[in-house]
């Protein structure tokens, strides 16, 4: 018998039987979400009259005058009726000073920045919407006045890429229908900080896998036993995985809660142009959370490979400092603009952070062109199964050289 | 049932560990005898399949030692016997069985005889950290013979034991002796004066002796005059 189911779960027992694992899961998630929810429970809202809103009241009131709003369709009817609290929002700019426009921040701002003209949606548009709902104007002319902006804007994307992201935005539902979504808004924003927490737990879960077996000289029993070589490396392979996959869900899992359980869970059917207004996805916000989470789940697997073939050849400690390393060269920016520039803008560690709802850069390979998102998918998947096939082989050959 | 050891070397950077050995091993308990830094270690790990001679082959009735059919006939207690240290005796065992290939029933009926052949039962869920030299050693030889080997390799194995668990530990090798291979690697010339017989004696990477007992007399003395006094090169 290969025992792979055995040896798999006892694999898994042994990550997490260690208390630094448990802790750092804790603490981390509890942190994360503490900073997430930190808006609405430190923070005070003074008004000119002496009066004051905390963070959470403040944010339920939004939601509440949001959520009266939620379901209208966005065209020049519905800026008409809100167009009285958009010239006030545009001509005192500050909001949060004004106690009778406070929670109706959501329900003026983000129809100011609709343009629903064609389906397409501009970053630039709230402030001319703003400028344009002060000047009387329809929503059709806000679209025709950010269309040069726009075809400029197109210039520097390859024709693939225009008529990809063309046809892509055709596909949004127009007229939009106005939806409240602050809770997944919040949720993307913060979901970089969910990868960072789980590049620092995979890695301290993992860092071991292998190297623990050299270091208390298990090894030597481990590969003199019938199942010492593919099995047991298998085994270890999908138990990183699924802890991989398990602190992933975790994380990701809390962290959307305390966003849901803050800012509300309304929009999940909303287009995902209520928060990202530049983007070109034709996508609900449940969709995106959704991709979000594939996207982290894969980029979790990849965390987990990479720190199991880093434990085949080295320590538990080097593998630690070598993905200390790792993280801190991913905030590194390169100084130029080429294929191998985009690509690094791919990397993992920071990739979240790069607004890739609104990135319209596409990679051609001949075939249909692949979207950032979609890209950096295959890329982890490829680095993925290098990183497998390489800690897998090493340890078919592995030998006992230690005295 | 023979294991066979053709012109096998081990070569590491600057120093040749084993060189050219050849030996066919039949069952019984073989005492592989040498000082410190003769080659033992490197013979058992070779023998064991996880160190690969730099030439020659070593084959067990035609199966190469680097198999997983060679490993299903294999016990190994390493000279220093590794452990999971947060791992229970039992829990350890278990393990271990199914690393070996054991089904889960026979796995805890057979930790479950060795826990009691190595005396060990009370002590079985305590976590081996806890475990005093003796008791970890008694653990190891448990997990040695957990599949039931053809070709048993104790390397070192009485190191650390006081004299009654030393005593209790060579009635039980040679008992396992009887219808196996065992090859029982050690510098402490006692361990094998009355439970081999064959004894080979290792120096430099050669063997320098490969026969019984009456061959050398008195054991210790001819050990003495091949390693000096201090039983070191």
């Amino acid at each position: 018998m290969n025992n792979i189911g055995t040896l798999y779960l006892a694999e898994i027992k042994k990550v997490f039987s260690k208390k630094s694992v448990w802790l750092t899961l804790i603490i981390g998630t509890a942190l994360v979400c503490m900073a997430i929810a930190s808006n609405a429970f430190f923070e005070t809202y003074d008004y000119p009259d002496g009066s004051k809103m905390s963070g959470l009241q403040f944010y339920k009131l939004e939601s509440e005058e949001c959520s009266k709003l939620s379901g209208r369709t966005i065209d020049d009817e519905f800026l008409n009726e809100v167009r009285g609290t958009i010239t006030d929002f545009a001509l005192k700019k500050d909001y949060l000073t004004e106690k009778q426009l406070a929670g109706l921040n959501k329900s003026i701002e983000k129809p100011a920045r609709m343009d629903t003209e064609d389906g397409f949606i501009y970053q630039n548009t709230p402030m001319v919407a703003l400028d344009s709902a002060a000047e009387q104007l329809g929503i059709s002319d806000c679209w025709y006045f950010l269309q040069d902006t726009l075809d400029d804007n197109q210039n520097v994307l390859t024709v693939t890429a225009k008529e990809f992201n063309k046809s892509f935005a055709d596909g949004i539902d127009t007229p939009m229908v106005y939806t409240y979504q602050q809770g997944y808004d919040i949720f993307i924003e913060s979901a970089w900080i969910c990868v960072w927490l789980l590049f620092l737990l995979i890695t301290l879960s993992l860092a071991g896998i292998f190297a623990y077996d050299r270091q208390t000289k298990m090894d030597a029993l481990i590969v003199s036993s019938r199942n010492g070589r593919r099995p047991i490396a298998t085994a270890k392979v999908l138990a990183g995985f699924t802890v991989a996959v398990i602190e992933t869900l975790v994380v990701f899992g809390a962290v959307l809660a305390v966003c849901i359980g803050i800012y509300s869970g309304q929009g999940w059917n909303g287009p995902i142009q209520m928060f990202v207004p530049g983007t070109a996805w034709n996508a609900t916000a449940g969709q995106i959370v959704s991709t979000y989470l594939v996207i982290i789940m894969v980029m979790g697997i990849l965390f987990a490979s990479a720190t199991m073939m880093l434990s085949r050849f080295c320590g538990g400690a080097q593998t630690l400092g070598i993905q200390m390393g790792v993280l801190m060269l991913g905030f590194f920016n390169l100084p130029f603009k080429n294929l191998l520039s985009r690509l690094w803008d791919l990397r993992p560690t920071t990739f979240l952070t790069m607004g890739i709802l609104s990135n319209e850069d596409r990679f051609s390979f001949g075939l249909a062109g692949l979207n950032c998102v979609e890209m950096a998918i295959v890329l982890y998947l490829i680095a993925t199964i290098a990183c497998m096939a390489v800690t897998v082989a090493s340890y078919m050959k592995y030998q006992v050289k230690n005295t | 049932m023979e294991l066979v050891l053709d012109r096998v070397s081990k070569q590491y950077k600057n120093k040749l560990a084993v060189d050219t050995v050849t030996l066919g091993l039949r069952p019984g308990v073989i005492g592989l005898l040498g000082a410190n830094g003769a080659g033992k270690t490197t013979l058992m790990r070779m023998i064991c399949g996880i160190l690969k001679p730099t030439c020659g082959t070593i084959t067990f009735d035609g199966l190469d030692v680097s198999g997983e059919d060679y490993r299903d006939v294999l016990g190994y207690l390493p000279q220093d016997f590794g452990y999971y240290p947060n791992f229970t005796g039992r829990k350890f065992l278990i393990y271990m069985a199914a690393l070996k290939g054991l089904d889960k029933v026979a796995a805890k009926s057979k930790t479950e005889d060795l826990l009691r052949l190595v005396g060990l039962t009370d002590a079985a869920d305590k976590k081996i950290k806890t475990y005093s030299g003796g008791m970890k050693q008694r653990l190891g030889i448990a997990q040695a013979v957990l599949n039931n080997p053809k070709i048993l390799v104790l390397d070192e194995p009485t190191a650390g034991l006081d004299p009654k668990e030393r005593v209790r530990f060579r009635n039980l090798i040679a008992e396992l002796g009887n219808d196996r291979i065992v090859i029982l690697s050690t510098h402490i010339v006692s361990d094998v004066e009355q439970i081999a017989d064959r004894i080979l004696m290792i120096k430099d990477g050669r063997f320098i002796y490969d026969g019984n007992l009456a061959g050398v007399g008195n054991l210790e003395e001819f050990y003495l005059r091949q390693f000096g006094e201090g039983g070191e090169e």
